[in-house]
C-alpha cells in the first residue's frame, strides 16, 4: 500500500503513518491504518495548537486559511479532499511523481479551479503556488500526486520536529533510521499537542535541544546505532531538512551527515571506545549562563554541532575535542565549555584509539600514515620520559614555525644518537608524517603535529611523566595559546 | 573499453533539487544523470535513444557560493498588454531566490559512444551545464581506451548506491535519472552515492566476503596516479538497469 521511494518529505510521511499505526514496515499498512491517521489529522489540523503551527508547513491550505474560520464546512471539505484521496479513483494520464502510481482523480481544494490530482505549495512545502508555471514541464502548474502520496505528505509535520519555528524532517538511505526519526518525533509531537491542549495554549511547544543537537541525540538513540556489530552492517548517511513554507519567507537548510561520520559515531558506541567517548561528549554540553536557574538543562552539545562541519573542520575538531586544547574564540563565553578545555587538567581524556578511528573514518588517512604517526608518538614519548627532556616537549608543543619545528626534531635526533640510541626519526617516516615532496611542508603539518602529540600525551600520561610534570603542562598550554594569538 | 572523453569547463553552475522550487534553491553536489542526458542531447542536437548509452564522470569545482537571483514568477494572464491590442498571455513579478552555485566547475565526462566525437567538436546548441546561462567550454575532446584494474580511486563523482557497503563513505542522494520526453517529461529518480573525497578501492575498511572474487574497475590510465591506482569510473545508464563499474 505504501513504500519508501527515496523522496525525503514523502518518505518521512510514510514513516509517520507507519509509526502512527504502531507498525514497523509500511508494507504492513492496511486501509484502516490510513483511515485512522486521516481521522486524527482531520481532527487535530483544524484546531490548536496544530492549526497555527501548520502555517509553517501548509500556508493557505484549507487547514490554515483564515477565511475559513467562519465556514467550518469548507475546512471539512478541504480535509476530506486531501486526507481522503487515498481511496479515490485514479487519473488515466497523470502519474504520481513520488510513487509512479496514477495520480488521484481528486481536486485538492474546496473549489474546482485547479486540475484534478495536482498538488501545490499549500499541499507540499516549497512547491510553487497555484497557476505558477515556473519549473514545471510545458507550463503545467503543480505536480501530480496519488491519493496515498498526498496523505503521506500531509502527515509530514507530525513526523518532523518543530525547532526554531520550522520543521526538521530527517531522511536516510536506511529505512530503519527514517522510521526511527519519524516515530520519535511523532511520539514527542503527540505529547506536546496534548500538553498544549491541556494548558489551553495555541502554541506548539518546542524541544529543548537545538536542531543539530536534537538530530544527533535522536540518531544515537536508534537501535541501529547501538548495536555492537556495526562493522557488519551496511553504512548509511543522513540528510536533515530544516524548512519553513511560511508565506513570510520560505526557507530551507540542509544538513548532511555522510556515512563515514555516522559510522564513526556508531563505532564510538562500542565497548572499546564508549567510556572515553562519552566523557568527551559530556564535557561538550552547553553550560548555564548568567541568571540560569537551578532547573537549567542544556540545549546544545558543541561536539554534536561540530560534527556537521566535518571533515572541513577536522583540525579544529582534533585539537579541541581530542587534544583538549581550549578553543580561543570560546574564551569568555560562559555557556561554551570549549573555552575552558585544558590538556593539563584533562590529559586522561586523550585517546589515541579514538583518534585513530577518527583519522580512518572521517579523514580517510591511510593505515600506513596512521601507523607512522603512532610509532613516532611512541618514540618521542619514550625519549622525553627517559631523558626528561622538558625543553623538547615544550618546543614540540608550542612551535608554530615549520622550519624551527623541523630543527627541533633534528636536534633531538642528534641528541638521541649521541647518547648511543637509535635515531628518533628517520627520513621516510618523517616525510610521510610531515611533508609531501621535497622541502615542502604539508599544508596540515600542524595537524600532523597535533596527532603525534595525542599519542605522545597518552603515552606520557600512562608512564606517569605528565603527572610528575603537571606544572610544565599548565605553563605550556598557556604558552601555546599565547603563541597562537 | 573505448570511450569519448570530454572535458567541459565553466564559470558557474548549479543543479537545483527539482522539488524545492520556492525562494531557495540548494544544489546537488554533483550533476544528476538527467542533466548529463540533457547536456549530451544539446551537443547532438536531438534527444537521443538512451538505450545502451552509459556514462561516467568526474566533477570538480573551486567552491560554492550562495547567490541571489531574480526569478520572474509567471502565471497565465488574460486581457491586452497596456496601450496595445496585443493579447496578454503571461504576467509575473520579480522574486528574489537564493541559489547555491559552484564556482569554476569542471566536468570530465566519459561516454561509451566514441562516434559522437564530431558532435562534441561542433555542438549543435550553446554548451551549458545546469542553468541555460551557465555556459561551458569544451577544453578537451578525445577518444580514449579505458583499462581495467584491480584497484582504483574514486572521487568527486556519483556511484551506484549498492557500492555504499564497499566504499564506506559518502552521501546517499536521490537524483533525477531521466526525464521521459515522450510522456510530458515524466521524471524518473534513482538513489546514488555521492563521493567527494578520494576513496581507494578495494577499501581496507569495506566489507569482504569469503567467496567474493577480486573485482575489476574501469580506470582512466591518463589520470593522475596515486600509489599505483588511477581514477576509477563508475558507469551509469539513463534507463532503469543494473549499474556497471
Amino acid at each position: 500500500m505504501l513504500r519508501y521511494t527515496g523522496h525525503p518529505l514523502y518518505d518521512v510521511g510514510v514513516a509517520t503513518i507507519t509509526a502512527f499505526a504502531g507498525k514497523r514496515d509500511p508494507a504492513d499498512l492496511v486501509e484502516s491504518d490510513l483511515e485512522a491517521i486521516a481521522t486524527y489529522m482531520a481532527r487535530e489540523y483544524v484546531r490548536q495548537p496544530l492549526k497555527s503551527f501548520l502555517t509553517v508547513a501548509f500556508p493557505n491550505s484549507g487547514f490554515t486559511q483564515p477565511a475559513f474560520e467562519k465556514t467550518p464546512e469548507r475546512r471539512h471539505a478541504y480535509a476530506q479532499s486531501v486526507l481522503g484521496a487515498y481511496g479515490a479513483l485514479p487519473l488515466d494520464d497523470e502519474t504520481c511523481i513520488f510513487t509512479g502510481e496514477p495520480a488521484a482523480a481528486v481536486i485538492f481544494k474546496d473549489r474546482d479551479d485547479v486540475p484534478p490530482g495536482r498538488a501545490f505549495r499549500q499541499h507540499i512545502p516549497l512547491l510553487t503556488g497555484e497557476g505558477v508555471i515556473n519549473f514545471h514541464p510545458y507550463g503545467d502548474a503543480g505536480v501530480p500526486v496519488s491519493g496515498t502520496a498526498m496523505l503521506a505528505l500531509q502527515a509530514l509535520p507530525l513526523g518532523s520536529a518543530k525547532v526554531g519555528g520550522r520543521l526538521l524532517a530527517v531522511h536516510s538511505d536506511n529505512e530503519e533510521i527514517i522510521y526511527h526519526f519519524a516515530a520519535s518525533f511523532l511520539e514527542e509531537n503527540r505529547r506536546l499537542i496534548q500538553l498544549a491542549q491541556a494548558e489551553g495554549s495555541t502554541k506548539m511547544p518546542e524541544p529543548r535541544l537545538s536542531y543539530r543537537t536534537l538530530l544527533i541525540a535522536t540518531l544515537l538513540n536508534a537501535q541501529r546505532m547501538q548495536r555492537e556489530a556495526v562493522a557488519s552492517e551496511e553504512p548509511f548517511s543522513i540528510t536533515a531538512y530544516h524548512l519553513t513554507n511560511s508565506g513570510q519567507g520560505a526557507d530551507l537548510s540542509m544538513y548532511h551527515l555522510p556515512s563515514q561520520v555516522v559510522s564513526f559515531l556508531a563505532e564510538m558506541f562500542t565497548a572499546k571506545y564508549r567510556g572515553k567517548w562519552q566523557t568527551i561528549v559530556n564535557r561538550a554540553w552547553e553550560r548555564p549562563g548568567r541568571g540560569a536557574g537551578e532547573d537549567f538543562e542544556p540545549g546544545r552539545n558543541y561536539l554534536y554541532e561540530d560534527l556537521f562541519g566535518l571533515p572541513d573542520n577536522a583540525r579544529f575538531f582534533v585539537r579541541t575535542y581530542l587534544l583538549r586544547e581550549a578553543a580561543q574564540y570560546a574564551r569568555g563565553r560562559a555557556q561554551d565549555p570549549r573555552g575552558e578545555y585544558s590538556l593539563a587538567e584533562e590529559a586522561g581524556m586523550v585517546s589515541w584509539d579514538i583518534t585513530e578511528r577518527f583519522l580512518r573514518r572521517i579523514m580517510n588517512v591511510d593505515k600506513e600514515r596512521i601507523e607512522q604517526i603512532r610509532a613516532l608518538g611512541d618514540r618521542l614519548a619514550e625519549y622525553i620520559s627517559s631523558e626528561n627532556d622538558r625543553g623538547f616537549f615544550r618546543g614540540f608543543f608550542t612551535e608554530q614555525r615549520y622550519p624551527y619545528f623541523r630543527n627541533l626534531l633534528v636536534k633531538a635526533n642528534l641528541q638521541s644518537v649521541r647518547r648511543g640510541h637509535p635515531p628518533l626519526v628517520t627520513l621516510e617516516p618523517y616525510i610521510q608524517v610531515f611533508e609531501e615532496g621535497d622541502e615542502l611542508a604539508q599544508a596540515d603539518w600542524r595537524l600532523a603535529r597535533d596527532l603525534v602529540l595525542i599519542r605522545m600525551v597518552e603515552r606520557l600520561y600512562e608512564a606517569g611523566w605528565l603527572g610528575q610534570n603537571r606544572e610544565t603542562l599548565t605553563e605550556l598550554t598557556t604558552e601555546a595559546e599565547a603563541t597562537e594569538r | 573499453m573505448r570511450v569519448l572523453k570530454v572535458v567541459a569547463e565553466g564559470l558557474t553552475t548549479s543543479f537545483r533539487y527539482p522539488l524545492f522550487m520556492l525562494q531557495v534553491h540548494p544544489t546537488f553536489l554533483m550533476p544528476p544523470p538527467a542533466t548529463i542526458y540533457g547536456h549530451i542531447s544539446s551537443a547532438l542536437g536531438e534527444w537521443f535513444d538512451p538505450e545502451g548509452v552509459r556514462f561516467a564522470y568526474h566533477f570538480h569545482h573551486d567552491g560554492t557560493v550562495r547567490d541571489i537571483e531574480h526569478v520572474i514568477v509567471l502565471s497565465a494572464s488574460t486581457g491586452k498588454l497596456k496601450g496595445t491590442d496585443y493579447p496578454k498571455v503571461l504576467e509575473g513579478n520579480v522574486n528574489p531566490f537564493e541559489r547555491d552555485m559552484f564556482f569554476r566547475p569542471r566536468l570530465t565526462l566519459y561516454v561509451n559512444r566514441p562516434e559522437w566525437e564530431s558532435a562534441f567538436r561542433s555542438p549543435r546548441y550553446a554548451v551549458a551545464l545546469g542553468r541555460s546561462q551557465d555556459l561551458f567550454t569544451y577544453t578537451s575532446i578525445e577518444v580514449v581506451e579505458l583499462e581495467q584494474a584491480e584497484c582504483a580511486y574514486f572521487e568527486n563523482t556519483i556511484l551506484p548506491h549498492e557500492m555504499a557497503i564497499e566504499v564506506q563513505r559518502g552521501l546517499a542522494v536521490l537524483m533525477p535519472r531521466f526525464l521521459d520526453y515522450a510522456h510530458n517529461r515524466r521524471p524518473h529518480f534513482q538513489q546514488y552515492l555521492v563521493v567527494t573525497d578520494r576513496v581507494r578501492l578495494p577499501n581496507e575498511e569495506g566489507r569482504r566476503f569469503a567467496q567474493e572474487q577480486q573485482r575489476l574497475y574501469w580506470v582512466d590510465p591518463a589520470s593522475e596516479e596515486d600509489d599505483g591506482a588511477h581514477l576509477g569510473l563508475a558507469f551509469h545508464g539513463f534507463l532503469e538497469e543494473a549499474h556497471a563499474t
